[in-house]
């Protein structure tokens, strides 16, 4: 589906070019390869996209710093691959530089909050804290009187340190539920520590 | 040799320009020069009963008489469902602008005495794309096959920068229009024009400022006589005709009067009314500066997506009639700590720029340039929970091409759809629909087992492709987004031949 490219060699630059080397470079090969030039053809659009991915990788530190990593690590591990998984984080083309990792569903029926809030739960196993946050956030929005939703969003909560806000979740948890055990071992927990904090 | 004519399409007012002997010309209106004295024309149409239409400044005389015929800032309407209802007929922003460039089209073949049915339109920075394409259905309905849309500050830059040989520039256009403000941030360097941020409002311009005006002089005049004008359109026409002026004035003298004779006839007293008032450019300053503020954010906006701080700008250009009041320049200077560029005239770049990215096309420029441009806003697709998922960001170089998996939440699901939002907001009711499709027959398995690639491709118009594969049975389904909205080729071909 998609040949592996190396980025350095689509830009005709050593891997050792500094920031200057890789603009001029992409300038270089802008004149002489946009489909401006080629009167808009469809080889010269799928050229120049090559070349525009590249440089986007190339020009920018971090995204080149983790590229570089790749390139180097590349024949000695083999492409990991988790069929199945809602969470596979496969994408063909690993464009998207700034998040490490996606997850992401499309459905054409109706969902119900009891869905979103196992997506939220898995999020919360995996240890993505903020997008299982969303999650429950988003099923709490549909169905605002399940103990269990805030149960767990206030455990991601508190995994991020927001103890405050992660408080007000078990409490409101208990509103629903009093006798939720978990709930009050964790609320027990975080009135300590918040005492125990000076601001 | 085959040209290209450059058309600034603008909310308040339009020209072109065209190459000719090499040097980019700009194309005088038939009827004469406008109210700056320039060579563009109002962005005005004026229908009358029978449907006969009259566009530019002959229109403009007739927002008094006829104000109920008139047409103005049609472009703040494009890429909306929004019907201008004329005279017992309807018709749509398309075909307003439609009647513009037609325009455009037979002063161009007059002033250069020959055909032209090519051309390179510019729109806001900012413009979405259903903005773009309704500006390219606009040029078909009159008759021109628009090769290239352009960002207006993307020209300005261009023709600023043809005889520049200073390296490695780093520019920041800001465009306050008629209509919309554009702030861009781009490269120069080696031939290449690079543009590397975009932000702005496509709901801000001079128009604003004017509407802050009248609004003002309706206040004054009716704390002084107890009348409300507004009731009265041609009494309005009249207040935002001489508003406008002196507005323009003030820009270069300290003071103003307005002094339209008989404004009203008093039923109760018999007598008729005349509005006179005077106006400093403080107080212009004063009414406008909710109107300059709002400038601020997409200026800062674009410094951090570049990752810039404002000291690091070389160069500020100033593109847009409104950027020739003085507290608009105050106002970028005290941003960036530099004096914005002189000897741009902020109406004509724009245009001339166009001819430039024509020629370009043509090949007909011995100069070797190349523009590179970037889509201004997000683009992606709704998934689970009524959010966004991101497959380009804004500000990345077009051409361009990205693909995501995707797959089902339900067991058994057999389809998905794919609606294909664009904005920076993370719920999908936020941001811009662009369209949406289903890819069917997903074959039958559990949640989270197929394997549905989703590829966005841009063209160098910044206009978009989608298609939706599955993996396994590589069955596609694909859009591409420029007939997602409003006109079918048919009506295109039908307005097309009511202009003729």
């Amino acid at each position: 589906m998609v040949e592996s490219v190396d980025y350095y060699e689509v830009l005709e630059i050593d891997p050792s070019a500094s920031e200057k080397e890789v603009k001029d470079a992409f300038r270089r090969l802008t004149k002489l390869y946009h489909p401006d030039k080629h009167s808009n053809s469809k080889q010269s659009h799928n050229k120049y996209i090559k070349i525009v991915e590249a440089f986007t990788v190339l020009s920018n530190r971090n995204s080149r710093v983790q590229y570089d990593m790749e390139r180097r690590t590349k024949t000695s591990q083999g492409k990991s691959s988790k069929q199945g998984s809602p969470f596979s984080s496969k994408s063909y083309k690993r464009d998207n530089y700034k998040k490490d990792y996606s997850s992401i569903f499309t459905y054409s029926s109706e969902q119900n909050a009891d869905y979103l809030y196992d997506v939220g739960l898995s999020y919360l196993n995996a240890q993505f804290y903020d997008k299982s946050i969303s999650y429950f956030d988003l099923a709490i929005e549909k169905y605002p009187r399940k103990s269990a939703y805030y149960l767990h969003k206030g455990e991601a909560l508190m995994k991020i340190q927001m103890y405050n806000e992660a408080l007000a979740c078990f409490e409101s948890c208990l509103r629903i539920d009093p006798g939720n055990i978990a709930a009050i071992k964790n609320r027990n927990q975080l009135l300590n520590l918040i005492k125990g904090r000076v601001y | 040799m085959e040209k290209i004519l450059g058309i600034d399409l603008g909310t308040t007012n339009s020209s072109a320009a065209m190459l000719r002997g090499g040097r980019p010309e700009l194309v005088e209106a038939t009827e004469g020069k406008n109210v700056g004295g320039g060579k563009a024309f109002p962005s005005i149409v004026s229908f009358d009963k029978n449907g006969n239409t009259i566009v530019g400044l002959l229109a403009r005389k007739q927002m008094i008489s006829n104000p109920e015929g008139c047409v103005t800032a049609s472009k703040r309407k494009m890429g909306t469902d929004h019907r201008y209802e004329i005279y017992g007929k309807s018709y749509t922003p398309q075909q307003i602008a439609a009647i513009i460039l037609k325009k455009v089209k037979t002063d161009t073949e007059a002033y250069f005495g020959i055909t032209v049915d090519k051309a390179v339109i510019t729109v806001p920075a900012y413009f979405n794309d259903n903005q773009r394409q309704a500006t390219k259905d606009a040029g078909k309905i009159a008759g021109l096959d628009v090769v290239r849309i352009i960002n207006e500050p993307t020209a300005a830059a261009l023709a600023y920068g043809l005889d520049k040989t200073e390296e490695d520039l780093k520019i920041m256009v800001f465009d306050l229009g008629g209509g919309t403000l554009d702030v861009v941030i781009m490269e120069m360097g080696n031939g290449v024009f690079q543009v590397k941020t975009v932000s702005g409002d496509t709901q801000l311009g001079g128009t604003d400022i004017d509407a802050i005006l009248v609004n003002y002089i309706v206040n004054e005049f009716q704390n002084e006589n107890g009348i409300d004008l507004r009731s009265d359109p041609k009494a309005m026409a009249r207040i935002a005709e001489d508003a406008e002026k002196a507005k323009i004035e003030l820009s270069f003298i300290d003071s103003t009067e307005i002094n339209i004779p008989f404004i009203y006839f008093d039923k109760a007293s018999g007598q008729p009314k005349n509005l006179n008032m005077s106006f400093t450019r403080t107080k212009l300053e004063e009414l406008v500066n909710p109107i300059i503020e709002r400038c601020r954010e997409p200026v800062m906006q674009a410094l951090r997506d570049a990752q810039l701080e404002p000291s690091q700008i070389d160069k500020i250009l100033l593109v847009g009639g409104p950027t020739k009041m003085p507290v608009v320049k105050q106002f970028i200077k005290s941003i960036i700590g530099k004096d914005p560029e002189l000897g741009v005239d902020p109406s004509d770049t724009v245009a001339i720029g166009a001819a430039v990215m024509g020629s370009v096309l043509t090949g007909e420029t011995r100069q070797d340039i190349q523009l590179v441009d970037v889509t201004p806003l997000t683009l992606g697709i709704e998934v689970v929970g009524e959010v966004t998922d991101v497959l380009i960001d804004r500000n990345s170089i077009v051409p361009t091409k990205k693909s995501k998996i995707f797959t089902t939440v339900e067991d058994n699901q057999n389809s998905v759809r794919i609606h294909v939002v664009q904005g920076e907001q993370e719920k999908v009711q936020d941001c811009v629909s662009l369209g949406s499709f289903i890819l069917p027959d997903v074959p039958l398995a559990p949640k989270g087992i197929p394997q549905i690639e989703v590829t966005f491709e841009i063209d160098v118009n910044g206009i978009l492709n989608v298609t939706a594969k599955d993996l396994a049975t590589f069955k596609e389904k694909s859009i591409q987004i420029d007939t997602s909205n409003k006109l079918t080729s048919k009506q295109i071909e039908s307005f097309k031949s009511e202009l003729e």
